[in-house]
């Protein structure tokens, strides 16, 4: 008999940029010449095609390509990465296969280059739509060239999504109005809302009040919800059945492969999660990543806490699959009281789940349930 | 014999080189082979080499030849806190003399004079000792002049030494013999020896640490503690050399330990005589005290389901402290724990390190409070240790509350402010005079509440910390006091309030809502704090609920770091109880400690 299969994505890292955003947080760097963009490129697919001759071709669901900018890699490489794929025998359009890129990174001619690849869907890292706050962000882009890349994008994929990031710096925000401008240009399927988290650099610039920071995230809940987006985590939206194939991986225990400096992977089998150094050039030598098996506790701990983010929650059948112990029956009284006889999650017979109020505490929430997760372990240990 | 026998203890400030001093003792009479020393030997408490500070009391033997005979050193070592004091005044007066240890390059410290004073009134010879002449810094001159001037005592003979060398401790071992005097030979017919510590033995049941003064005591005597009233059976004598080693007997001026078979530490009190059952001694020996609990408060689990838990460690606990004790306590905030009796506030501090610490428990204590009579409107009498356990007003007659007598030695510049805390905190001053020219004894009557919780440190930085303080209780007197209450969201939390003088009370009530509306954190609701007398509020503050408490981002690379915020951010509630829907911190509980400073 086959073995079930078991939903894989592959997540490469492109930690290469123009120039640095205030706001990122990520590896990035800024490489003087192409040669080292080539080199890393060449390592990438090559690991591409070893990782992919070692799984089923049918367990592969998503193929992820994130950044830094994975606009800014040459031409060559798309070439060799679909041709990776191919020889691996696999096909693109079965995927989801999306590219990260900086609107002012592409032309006419790169969103050719993707969709030769294979490439269906593209996430175009927008940020905003008023051009002093762009400034602000350090952004290259402007609406200008929005206006000018967003509706063939529009045309070329399938499914296109946007970042957004908002509680950000100190200047007011209309962010209804960016939003509609944005989707009169090219309406997208999907659409990612951050909240601004400032990078511990003493250059980046400030978070919004706190206040302002909730109404324009409700400005923009409102917004997508009229344009019949739902809330399915806590930053993403999307139409009904348009939710990212590869973010769900992560949110609900599947298996992802990294590939790249910086990239992250994780084998839930083995409750192993591993990641390759932030350097480009040891993994140009020899990708050799750090792994880290995790204790049940703490696996426990991350099942629950990235469950949480969803807006289906913590499948509880699964939890108990995996753990062999029911998550309601270690749920504290004083966690039912805090949070489910407040409205702040629900618990039905398959879900734990946090309501959209919950979702603005969900650290206090998970903070609450590893507590519980710990006094569970602690009187059941041995 | 007495003649050869010589007891004493080493007094010394922190840091002063005590340990290190009898570190080398040891090592110098040939106690101590190379091979089985190790740093601050007596100190063997983890806490203790920690704090740098003597929490039990021990005696080593040190046999020590000199001049062609054998002498017999006993060194006692004696915790130096003034919560301690009595323990220390039943060791010193076990010894005939102390070594005076100062740094040579610190000179006199304040703390050392209130055992110097103690060692004085016990007649004790002192062996000035100026220690760590090895360093750079150090100005023996000085030192000299300041235990002159500043005790009093003649520095023509003191020993210098480096305790860290071992210079000059051969010389300050023969001034040791020749000055310090032998024990008083027995009075004749008499067989008695003072208790002055006393520990729980898993194996053995209590062990006594006592100090012989008239007679000996054998193996398998019956013996008698004169106040306890109870008779045991000697079941084994023994002396630390400075090992454990068994002896057959315990003659007059010798220290040692002895098992009797004492399962209850409560039934041996400190400064109890030991006499023999057959022969009573007519008449104890002197200065035995009652020891006092002076502070009570109470203590919790964080974890309701671990009271079992601190129980166990309370009863085990308690073993071995005869002066703490505890009861079971139920408060509606707060959950099962219990109401505790302690000496004063570094023994508080003492216990709760030690329950936490070596029972691995997380711990919420309540303010701590003294113990009030209330006399009702019946007339009976009540004792209150729990603020909330205070009658509604309709059933009080009057309130009183404990005063205190304290002694304060002070340099004599220092007394203008001094006089002022001390009036401050409600007190009578009942005496004050100069004992030197420039060092001033006062005396004041004083609520006790009122100097239980910051007095000694406020004390110590007035005086820049050559004040020193010694306390004993003197009566109950009636008192104008309320009971404060803090409500969280309305409702009153039985944990938090306090008695406090009707005159400050609006003042407290203002300084408690301030100072815990900084140390209660930001929840997901409002949280209002009102300090109330009765129905009449007096004071009100409140803590935003913070709006938004969630990560943006989450995905495979965020994960491991993502985690690890949110088991800080567990482990930074680990010292909040959950009452009702808020989490109070512990520094919520003892905001009462330093209300005043919020002002």
């Amino acid at each position: 008999m086959r073995a079930a299969r078991v939903a894989t994505g592959i997540y490469i890292h492109v930690p290469f940029c123009v120039s640095r955003c205030a706001y990122c947080d990520f590896f990035s760097t800024v490489p003087e010449d192409d040669s080292l963009k080539a080199a890393y490129g060449d390592r990438v697919v090559t690991h591409l095609s070893l990782e992919l001759a070692r799984m089923r071709a049918g367990d592969l669901v998503s193929l992820y390509l994130g950044g830094g900018s994975p606009s800014t890699m040459p031409p060559s490489f798309f070439t060799a990465l679909g041709a990776a794929l191919r020889n691996a025998g696999i096909e693109p359009a079965a995927l989801e296969f999306t590219v990260e890129a900086n609107p002012a990174d592409l032309s006419a001619r790169s969103l050719d280059l993707f969709a030769a690849t294979g490439v269906n869907r593209l996430s175009l890292g927008v940020q905003a739509a008023d051009d002093a706050v762009l400034a602000a962000m350090g952004r290259r882009a402007t609406r200008a060239t929005l206006k000018k890349i967003l509706p063939p994008a529009r045309e070329k994929f399938g499914d296109l999504s946007y970042d957004i990031i908002y509680g950000f710096g100190k200047r007011p925000r209309d962010l209804a109005a960016e939003l509609a401008w944005l989707f009169d240009l090219a309406a997208p399927d999907h659409l990612s809302a951050y909240c601004y988290t400032r990078p511990h650099r003493r250059a980046a610039p400030p978070i919004a009040p706190e206040d302002t920071a909730i109404e324009e995230e409700e400005a923009i809940a409102r917004f997508l919800t009229t344009r019949r987006f739902r809330r399915y985590e806590v930053s993403n939206w999307a139409q009904r059945g348009l939710e990212s194939v590869h973010n769900r991986l992560y949110w609900s225990w599947d298996r992802y492969i990294g590939i790249g400096a910086g990239a992250h992977g994780f084998e839930p089998r083995e409750g192993i999660r591993y990641r390759y150094p932030d350097s480009v050039a040891a993994f140009i030598r020899r990708p050799a990543p750090v792994v880290e098996r995790l204790p049940r506790e703490t696996l426990m701990r991350e099942f629950t806490m990235l469950a949480l983010r969803t807006a289906e929650g913590v499948p509880l059948a699964k939890f108990s699959r995996t753990f062999g112990i029911s998550l309601p029956k270690l749920l504290s009284p004083v966690t039912r009281a805090r949070f489910l006889d407040t409205g702040f999650a629900r618990l039905s017979a398959t879900r734990l789940r946090a309501t959209n109020r919950g979702l603005s505490f969900l650290n206090t929430l998970t903070a609450a349930i590893f507590d519980d997760i710990e006094r569970h372990e602690r009187d059941h240990a041995g | 014999m007495t003649k050869n026998i010589r007891n004493f203890s080493i007094i010394a400030h922190i840091d002063h080189g005590k340990s290190t001093l009898a570190d080398r003792l040891m090592e110098m009479t040939g106690a101590l082979s190379a091979r089985e020393k190790r740093d601050q030997f007596l100190d063997d408490m983890e806490l203790e080499k920690e704090r740098g500070i003597t929490i039990k009391a021990r005696a080593v033997t040190l046999p020590y030849k000199f001049e062609g005979e054998t002498y017999e050193l006993n060194l006692i070592d004696t915790p130096g806190h003034v919560d301690f004091a009595y323990e220390v005044s039943r060791a010193l007066s076990s010894c005939e003399g102390a070594l005076l240890v100062v740094d040579a390059t610190q000179g006199v410290e304040a703390q050392t004079l209130a055992n110097v004073y103690m060692a004085l009134d016990h007649d004790l010879e002192i062996v000035p000792v100026i220690n760590k002449i090895d360093l750079q810094s150090a100005e023996i001159e000085r030192a000299r002049h300041e235990i002159e001037d500043i005790i009093g005592i003649d520095t023509s003979d003191a020993a210098l030494v480096s305790a860290k060398t071992g210079q000059g401790v051969p010389e300050l071992l023969e001034k040791l013999i020749k000055r310090v005097p032998p024990p008083r030979e027995q009075a004749p017919g008499e067989t008695r020896a003072l208790i002055f510590d006393s520990w729980f033995d898993p194996y053995l049941g209590v062990r006594l640490l006592i100090r012989v003064f008239d007679g000996e005591f054998k193996m398998g005597d019956k013996i008698w503690l004169m106040y306890s009233e109870k008779e045991y059976e000697i079941l084994e004598i023994a002396r630390e050399m400075p090992f454990m080693t068994k002896v057959p007997v315990l003659g007059t001026g010798q220290v040692g330990i002895i098992a009797a078979g004492i399962k209850n530490i409560k039934e041996v009190r400190i400064g109890d005589t030991v006499t023999l059952a057959k022969r009573r001694a007519p008449e104890p020996l002197k200065g035995f005290k009652h020891m006092k609990q002076m502070v009570f408060c109470g203590i919790f689990p964080v974890e309701s389901s671990r009271y079992e838990e601190l129980k166990t460690a309370m009863e085990k606990l308690a073993l071995n402290d005869s002066s703490f004790s505890y009861e079971q306590e139920n408060s509606s905030a707060l959950g099962f724990g219990f109401r505790c009796g302690f000496l004063g506030m570094l023994h508080l501090d003492i216990v709760k390190e030690r329950l936490e610490r070596e029972f691995d428990l997380e711990l919420i204590t309540t303010a701590p409070s003294v113990s009030y009579k209330v006399i009702t409107a019946k007339g009976e009498e009540l004792y209150i240790q729990n603020p909330d356990k205070l009658p509604p007003v309709q059933h009080i007659d009057h309130i009183e509350e404990p005063f205190v007598k304290i002694a304060i030695h002070t340099p004599a510049e220092y007394i203008g402010p001094l006089v002022k805390l001390c009036q401050d905190k409600r007190g009578r001053q009942t005496n004050l005079h100069y004992l030197t020219p420039d060092r001033v004894m006062i005396e004041y009557a004083i609520p006790l509440a009122e100097i239980v919780y910051d007095f000694y440190d406020k004390l110590k930085s007035i005086s820049r910390g050559f004040a020193s303080m010694d306390y004993e209780f003197l009566d109950y007197e009636v008192s104008d006091l309320v009971k404060l209450d803090i409500l969280i969201n309305g409702d009153p939390v039985d944990a938090l309030s306090v008695i406090v003088f009707k005159d400050s009370a609006y003042q407290m009530g203002r300084s408690l809502t301030q100072k815990m509306r900084k140390v209660i954190p930001r929840q997901m609701y409002e949280v209002a704090i009102q300090a109330a007398i009765g129905s009449r509020v007096l004071a009100r503050e409140s803590v935003k609920a913070f709006r938004k408490d969630v990560t943006a981002k989450c995905y495979g690379g965020d994960v491991t770091r993502k985690r690890k915020l949110l088991e800080k951010q567990k482990e930074g509630k680990k010292r909040m109880k959950q009452v009702g829907m808020i989490e109070i911190p512990q520094e919520a509980f003892l905001a009462v400690l330093n209300a005043q400073e919020t002002e």
